[in-house]
């Protein structure tokens, strides 16, 4: 036995299998299984007691003419718009703690400090924080500035972008680290360059801090992107479930809705499964893209 | 009901002797049981003491009683049902709600309920086949949890109003009357939308009676029709009216809006008669001046009590322990069970075999009365098909915050009852 | 530094600090928030929501440690999160291995499919995972739900491992490689120790993200005495009636570990984070 196993290791694609075997048998069964049985479900209808019953593509023709689809799909799509100040707002404070501020140590830190804390904890903190007559109210009327006092979770019209930034402002300290990790790379050569030039501060960004972390600004858009589809869910589950009315409600939302309030998995699953050929056009389009610019 | 007595003496003795163990008891093995009240106050309190007393009488069975977050409970029980491996007893909701949404997964009761039971129990309808209470039963009441609006009888007098209105249009004029004389008429939360669909309830037997209430839901009558309509538009225009707080749209109902009204903000709130927003987080705060009435009339003279028959008990049919899991439920919906639940968390007992003590409150005595001397029937949201229920929440919201007219909601409301996802 | 003053840093800085410090102060409330509050009574946060306590009160810090369990909560976390852990550390390095060091035909191929696992959002397979897991008998159990962590963080693991891998000099593998010594001598006695960096990382960056993992928690321990800390928080939030500082006192409690966590293993965070994004 042992020495077939030594034979067999000889082997590289031998060797790197029984390397790989672990991992492989782990994903098989809990991660490609899943996908495959759910795209089993899709083709159903279940109400997940009884047996599922087959039919066909019937879920998808009924998902065209869903109102609730469509004001879904909208809605991740509103997102994407907050994507310029998502993708440069993280490179304009990398930028500036990275021009030697004195206590730049410790504000990276701290900026860096929300990204630990479960969606579940952001959630029912800012839940609290933005109630009417919750503390950042209570606080914008005390310094005078009762005007600016919002029902932020609840009015159809702050709701959106109030959860966005709520989005940002958690991934804003991991945004933050990668950019710093790529402007350290940067030839501070350049900078002095530009300075001598007389290259102002906006200047100096657009032409030289922009292009030269060109693909750490690619990635974190895509990474972020891709976050808007597959990973916003417990914050919408926490914050809004969805509410007021469709106003934040989203395609991952929508499959865990449908399944566990509206009562039919398979219904369900196909959503998902038109979510998850929705994301993986994204990632493949912006694959594609870099590739090219590559080349 | 005199067995039951008979039985529970003799329990009480044997427990009072410390000889529960040789009670001559052929039950065995281990129960699940779910419930979502079980870690909160008052209610888990209640429930640890049913436990405790039903295993006393039978000292064979153990229960592993698992504590359900509320928010996740039916995420839960499908999940754990898809692979049948949900408990033997759980608590559930009525109606579409609960019970009637997994008939399938459901033991029948009606070979286990006796007719004793069956007498003393009231609400059968709400657990039964299409809402008949001669059909297939799924379940078993568990209390009295009628939707009701409680109100403040000082603020009522301060506005000059003498006595509760029992019509619509004379709640439309005592909410002039009280925001006259500067009172907010309501409190109300509605964050999640569930505020709302209290009022909603309990506005609704106004105009259908239950013949109707059968027929909107099994889709004779239609959900953009005038009727219906109607319902809605009486709590737009009390909404419209500024009866509510202004805050209400990000408050909830289940602490804010009973801050408000516990507190004398607010003159009246749409509440349940026991569990939460019910008269036990009220009368502590506002006494004597703690009032109730129920769905005021508007077309139909004679409103019933919209009731949800409480957290009714249900047994899956696929229970490795069928004879443990009744007579667990048996003793929770039965007098003792009553009794407990009743002493510990105020919880209002639907069955008659259990009388309330002399010394409980005129007030809790009063409601109990008006129940059972009332036609009651299942609320309108217990009776519509589930989906349709979640998205009428979701419109209503939008309608409130005008970016859906009433009749656009009203019409993809019923486009979702005819053509089911 | 050491020869400018304050008032010549505030006059060149003033602008940068007021950014930071607003970002800053944005970062830390939400935990000053919770400490605040956890120790206020119920009508004194009604009253005033943002100061100090009057009359500071242990009883929802108390409520939440006894009657919501936090404590016990917390000792499945650590078991189930741990266990995971340390069987991501050997099936990625693993992996990573194969996939960096050996490489063979079609290993390219395994390593996007890996990847292109990462874009799957998990209400899709929220459903079936949950059957499958059902399935092989493991519901309830605290093994069911570490081989669903495992398997929800291998692919990042493996990435990041396999970048690391990618990253070693050649030189020394292919130098042990000459000695005769197998495939796994050169594997644990050369690659892993020299992957130290990485691996301290991945279990750091893991057990956050495990750590404050809900959806499949909730799912998998359906018993309360199994139950991890999110679910407990989200039970506490769940229930209409919590009021805001005994949901204040759970957050608190959920808090702790993590920033913990946060301060030991700087390093190690800030390294995974930017792992494979610059190049």
């Amino acid at each position: 036995m042992k020495g077939m196993l030594q034979r067999l290791a000889g082997s590289t694609v031998a060797a790197s299998l029984l390397f790989l075997m672990p991992a492989l048998l782990v994903l098989f069964l809990f991660r490609l299984v899943p996908i495959e049985q759910a795209f089993y479900l899709s083709l159903t209808s279940w109400n997940g007691g009884t047996d599922p019953v087959w039919v066909g593509l019937a879920n998808f023709e009924r998902i065209a003419g869903d109102p609730v689809f469509w004001r879904a799909l909208t809605n991740n799509l509103l997102i994407l718009l907050f994507l310029p100040l998502w993708v440069l707002g993280p490179l304009v404070i990398a930028v500036i703690i990275h021009s030697g501020v004195p206590g730049a140590k410790f504000f990276r830190l701290m900026i860096f400090l929300p990204a630990v804390l479960s969606p579940v904890v952001i959630g029912a903190y800012f839940n609290v924080l933005l109630k009417y007559k919750g503390p950042l109210n209570v606080f914008l009327r005390s310094v005078g500035l009762e005007g600016f006092a919002r029902q932020w979770l609840t009015d159809p019209a702050t709701v959106l972008p109030t959860m966005v930034l709520i989005f940002i402002w958690a991934t804003l300290g991991i945004g933050t680290i990668i950019y710093l990790a790529a402007l350290a790379q940067v030839n501070a050569e350049l900078y002095e360059a530009a300075e001598l030039d007389g290259a102002n501060w906006l200047q100096r960004l657009r032409d030289i801090t922009v292009p030269e972390t060109w693909r750490t600004i690619e990635f974190w858009a895509i990474f972020v992107m891709v976050s808007t589809f597959t990973t916003v869910f417990p914050y919408v589950y926490t914050l809004t479930r969805g509410g007021p009315g469709y106003s934040t409600y989203l395609l991952d939302y929508y499959v865990y809705d449908a399944a566990f309030f509206g009562g039919n998995f398979g219904y369900a699953s196909a959503v998902g499964m038109v979510l998850l050929v929705l994301v993986t056009g994204v990632c493949g389009l912006a694959f594609f893209l870099l590739r090219r610019r590559q080349a | 009901m005199h067995r039951n007595v008979k039985r529970i003496v003799l329990a009480a003795a044997f427990l009072a002797a410390g000889t529960a163990a040789t009670l001559a008891d052929e039950l065995s093995g281990e129960i699940t049981v779910w419930d979502w009240n079980y870690e909160t106050e008052t209610w888990g309190k209640a429930l640890k003491q049913v436990d405790a007393e039903f295993l006393a009488m039978h000292p064979g069975v153990t229960i592993k009683h698992v504590a359900q977050p509320h928010a996740n409970y039916y995420q839960l029980w499908q999940t754990a049902n898809a692979t049948q491996s949900g408990p033997d007893v759980m608590q559930m909701h009525a109606g579409t709600f609960g019970v009637l949404t997994y008939p399938e997964s459901l033991e029948p009761l009606n070979d286990y309920i006796t007719p004793e039971m069956r007498a003393s129990i009231k609400g059968w309808e709400a657990v039964a086949a299409n809402f008949d209470a001669d059909g297939t039963i799924y379940g078993v009441p568990g209390n009295f949890s009628g939707w009701v609006f409680y109100y403040n009888k000082a603020l009522f007098a301060q506005a000059g109003i003498s006595e509760a209105p029992k019509t619509y249009d004379e709640l439309l004029a005592d909410c002039e009357k009280l925001k006259a004389a500067g009172i907010l008429p309501f409190a109300l939360g509605n964050q999640d939308a569930l505020g709302t669909l209290q009022y909603l309830n309990i506005l609704f037997p106004g105009n259908f009676n239950e013949a109707d209430s059968v027929r909107l839901v099994s889709g004779d009558l239609k959900y953009n029709g005038d009727e219906f309509k109607r319902v809605n538009q009486h709590l737009l225009d009390l909404i419209d009216a500024g009866y509510f707080d202004p805050g209400f749209s990000s408050m909830l109902q289940w602490t804010d809006a009973v801050d408000s009204f516990a507190s004398g903000e607010s003159a009246m709130i749409a509440g349940i008669a026991s569990d939460t927003v019910s008269y036990n987080e009220f009368l502590p705060s506002l006494g004597d001046d703690l009032g109730v009435f129920y769905a005021p009339a508007d077309t139909v003279s004679d409103p019933y009590i919209p009731d949800s028959s409480g957290p009714v008990w249900v047994m899956t049919n696929y229970s490795h322990n069928k004879d443990a899991a009744w007579a667990y439920i048996e003793f929770m919906t039965g007098p003792r069970g009553a009794q407990i639940q009743y002493e510990v968390a105020g919880v209002l007992p639907i069955n008659t075999a259990y009388q309330l003590p002399d010394d409980a409150p005129e007030f809790v005595k009063g409601m109990v009365g008006d129940f059972l001397d009332h036609p009651t029937f299942l609320y309108v949201s217990s009776l519509m098909r589930q989906d349709v229920v979640f998205e009428w929440m979701r419109l209503f919201q939008d309608v409130i915050a005008g970016s859906l007219t009433l009749d656009e909601a009203l019409n993809q409301l019923q486009d979702l009852q005819d053509n089911p996802k | 530094m050491g020869g400018v003053t304050f008032r010549e840093a505030l006059g060149r800085w003033w602008a940068a600090w007021l950014v930071l410090g607003v970002l800053t102060a944005m970062s830390i409330y939400p935990f000053v928030f919770v400490l605040i509050t956890a120790f206020k009574t119920k009508i004194a946060y009604n009253k005033d929501p943002i100061g100090l306590p009057a009359e500071p009160t242990l009883e929802y810090l108390e409520r939440a440690l006894t009657s919501g369990n936090m404590l016990g909560y917390l000792g499945n976390s650590i078991i189930v999160v741990g266990a995971a852990v340390l069987l991501l550390l050997i099936f990625a390095s693993m992996a990573g291995y194969a996939l960096s060091v050996l490489r063979f035909r079609g290993s390219n191929l395994i390593f996007m499919g890996i990847l292109a696992l990462l874009a799957v959002p998990a209400a899709v397979v929220m459903i079936p995972l949950y059957r499958t897991v059902g399935q092989l008998g493991l519901v309830n159990t605290h093994f069911g739900l570490i081989l669903t962590y495992t398997a929800l963080q291998l692919p990042f693991s493996i990435f990041l491992m396999t970048s690391y891998f990618n990253g070693l000099p050649r030189e020394i593998i292919e130098a042990a490689d000459m000695d005769g010594a197998t495939r796994w001598q050169v594997f644990r006695t050369i690659a892993l120790p020299l992957s130290f960096p990485a691996l301290s990382t991945m279990a750091t960056l893991n057990f956050l993200w495990l750590f404050n993992e809900l959806l499949f928690a909730l799912l998998i321990m359906q018993d309360d005495a199994n139950r991890t800390l999110p679910v407990g928080l989200a039970t506490l939030q769940g229930q209409n009636t919590t009021p805001v500082p005994l949901l204040a006192a759970g957050l608190l409690i959920s808090m702790v570990p993590v920033l913990a966590v946060f301060f030991v293993a700087q390093r190690e965070l800030s390294r995974g984070v930017t792992a494979g994004a610059i190049k």
